[in-house]
Order: C-alpha cells, then structure tokens, then sequence
C-alpha cells in the first residue's frame, strides 16, 4: 500500500520556518519522488545525502547513486543562477545565493499546494504523488515568477542548441523523462 | 460470414483508436503561445515513482502576467515579495473533467479571507490548505476554491470554477484575488475561442 502522500503538520512547520531540508527530508519519508532532488540540494552535508541514498531503496531513488543526485543538484544550481542572470537579476555570490534560496522556498511551497490538490481531489493513479507534468507546471510557473525563462527548467542555458538536441543532452536536470513536443496530445492538428 | 484473422482484429482495433486519438486532438486549438510547457512531456516511462497524468480535461494553459494584466481590471502583473523580489504574475490553468471536493462551509465557524471581496473560510487557519467559499446575494455560500498561507501575511490561491461543464482551475495571489471574476470572464471566453471548430 503507497505511503499517505498528503502534506503533513511537520512539513507545513518546515516550510513555516523556511527549513528547506526538513521539508524535502520529510516528503524523502512518504517516497515522494520530487524530494530527491529537493534533499539533494538543500541538504547541509554531502555525507548525509551519501548515507541517506545508500540506505534508501535504489528503486525510490531510480537505481541511481549519490554521484548522479550529487550532479543534478549540481547543475541546478547553476542553471538556476544562469537563468536569473538571463533574466536580468544582477547579484553579487552573497545575493545570487540568497535569491536561489528564495526560489527554492517558493519551489517548495507551490510543491506542497499541488501536492495537497492532488491528495484531496484523487488525481492520477497515486493521492498526493505529482505527475511529471504537475511537477513542470508549478516549476514554470516559479521560474516566471522570478523571469526565469522557461527553457531553463529541465532544459539548459545552451540557447542555440536546437530544443529536441537540448532535451537529449541537458533534459536529465529534474526531469529526466521529459519528452519531445512529439508527446503533445492536447492541441488540435 | 467470413471470420476475421486475429491480424485483422488488431489491426481494426489499432484503426479505431487512431481514430479516437485523432478525435481528442482536434478538440483544442490554442495558440502555441498560450499552452505551458508541460504539454509536450509524455509520460513516466524510465521512473516509475512520478504518478500517471490525470486522463480526460485538456492541455494546461499559460497566460503571461502582462497578457492578463492589460486584459481584467485591477490585475497586478507583478508583486513584491518579502525577500524583496518583484515576481511576475503569470497564470497556469487547468481543464479537468471532474468536479473538485470541498469540505461543507460551517458558517458558524466561518471567517473572511481578506477585505474587498465575499471570500470566506471555515477551515482552520492551522490546517496546511483553507476551502474558500464565495456568498451569494441570498446570503448562500458555494465553494470557489483553496487557498494556502504563504507565511509572511499573504496567501496564494487556487481558484477552481465550472465552465460549461469542464472545471477550470488557476493560481492567484493574495493581490489579484479581488480580481476572480474578470478572470474567470477572460478565461471561459478564451477556453470556448480554443475549442476547435
């Protein structure tokens, strides 16, 4: 039986004291698959996150070891501060830093909101587990917020490469099943 | 009557759901512009820990800030944050086929959202998500959707209403709430544009 994926009191205190690593720790507990990479990169030693894949089931964590989590949370980082850079946002390391972790709390919050929509109205197969479309659509709408291009979430700063060639290359950052737009079904043709 | 090959039963049934398959996509013609990048992911397939995406609804749409902000009265199409940030106002919408839960609305324990509109909640301010109940003229209350402190004095909010008989739902800042119905206006008048013809 799936774990209870609604939003639980602790992690709504979590994101009320801006603890960034108690939230996605807590989400880690209930095997919700965005938290990966919340931990990864909001945890506060390399060990810790070593210890905690090690020791987690390697199906939760995609049979992927710390050096791939390490890598995405990594790159993300750094795609985050060059997309604020394309969107204007001129910091120094201090400020730029300050303003990720802004970004991060925000990401954190709307990731609650439709987590705790989806467990109340029974989207999808699982209450409470995102989709990787649901995960884009919170992440897109943050990334803006903050004038964020949108080709920066599970995409890359490389803006020449042809999209389909950065999907291939650089799509892995969250969203590492992100498709082509040949996936599209919606839109009338 | 001459029986059917098992080749010939696949390859009927493979013809008829193309078929259907080409019926849902002529459903919605939106301008590339207005559909969220969301539209072009397919799929779980190489990790099976993401949920399956809800079937039935149409694409997830995306109205720019300024788009939204020249279009319905008294729509901000930035904020200020505490951190200091100006964030941009955009908008997601989703078009589900199924109508969305609420809790019943306890008057008795009822208190209002914030000043300037009908908007009231009988939810716990300690619980996580507040059920948001519009009142009527005849003093009646429906349910208008949910919405979340943000901690820092504010709330977003996820604005949820039926539009002929598909139910639309969006985010909206605590700044844009008193803003719901001309967005809810721009939004039915875009949804019934992009339906195909």
């Amino acid at each position: 039986m799936p774990a209870n994926l609604s939003i639980s009191q602790q992690a709504r205190n979590a994101l009320a004291e801006r603890d960034l690593e108690r939230f996605w720790e807590l989400r880690m507990e209930k095997r919700d698959p965005v938290a990966r990479i919340g931990y990864a990169l909001w945890v506060s030693s390399a060990e810790k996150l070593k210890r905690t894949i090690e020791g987690g089931d390697p199906v939760y964590w995609n049979h992927r070891g710390y050096a791939y989590w390490d890598a995405m949370a990594r790159s993300t980082v750094v795609n985050i501060a060059v997309g604020l850079e394309r969107g204007g946002f001129r910091g120094s390391f201090i400020e730029t830093r300050d303003k990720i972790r802004e970004i991060g709390l925000k990401v954190a919050r709307w990731h609650a909101i439709y987590v705790n929509h989806d467990y109340q109205n029974n989207i999808g197969r699982v209450p409470g587990q995102l989709s990787l479309q649901q995960m884009a659509d919170y992440h897109h709408q943050v990334f803006r917020e903050f004038n964020i291009p949108a080709d920066f979430y599970g995409g890359t700063w490389l803006r020449s490469v042809p999209d389909p060639v950065e999907l291939s290359v650089y799509g892995h950052l969250y969203c590492h099943d992100c498709d082509t737009p040949r996936g599209y079904k919606g839109i009338g043709q | 009557m001459k029986k059917l090959s098992v080749w010939q039963v696949v390859l009927l049934l493979t013809m008829i759901s193309a078929c259907k398959s080409a019926e849902s996509q002529k459903e919605w013609c939106v301008p590339e512009m207005f559909l969220a990048p969301s539209n072009f992911i397919s799929g779980n397939s190489r990790d099976t820990n993401f949920d399956e995406p809800e079937e039935g609804g149409g694409p997830t749409l995306f109205f720019p800030a300024e788009y939204l902000a020249e279009r319905v009265s008294g729509y901000e199409a930035t904020v200020e944050s505490s951190g200091g940030s100006t964030l941009k106002q955009p908008m997601h919408v989703s078009i589900s086929s199924k109508a969305y839960k609420a809790t019943t609305f306890e008057a008795n324990q009822a208190w209002r959202l914030t000043e300037g509109v009908p908007l009231y909640s009988s939810s716990s301010k300690d619980e996580f998500g507040w059920d948001v109940f519009v009142k009527g003229t005849s003093h009646d209350y429906s349910f208008w959707g949910q919405c979340y402190d943000d901690f820092e004095g504010g709330f977003t909010c996820m604005r949820t209403f039926e539009h002929a008989g598909e139910y639309l739902t969006y985010n909206v800042d605590k700044v844009n709430v008193h803003s719901y119905t001309g967005i809810d206006e721009l939004l039915g008048e875009k949804v019934a544009e992009w339906r195909c013809k």
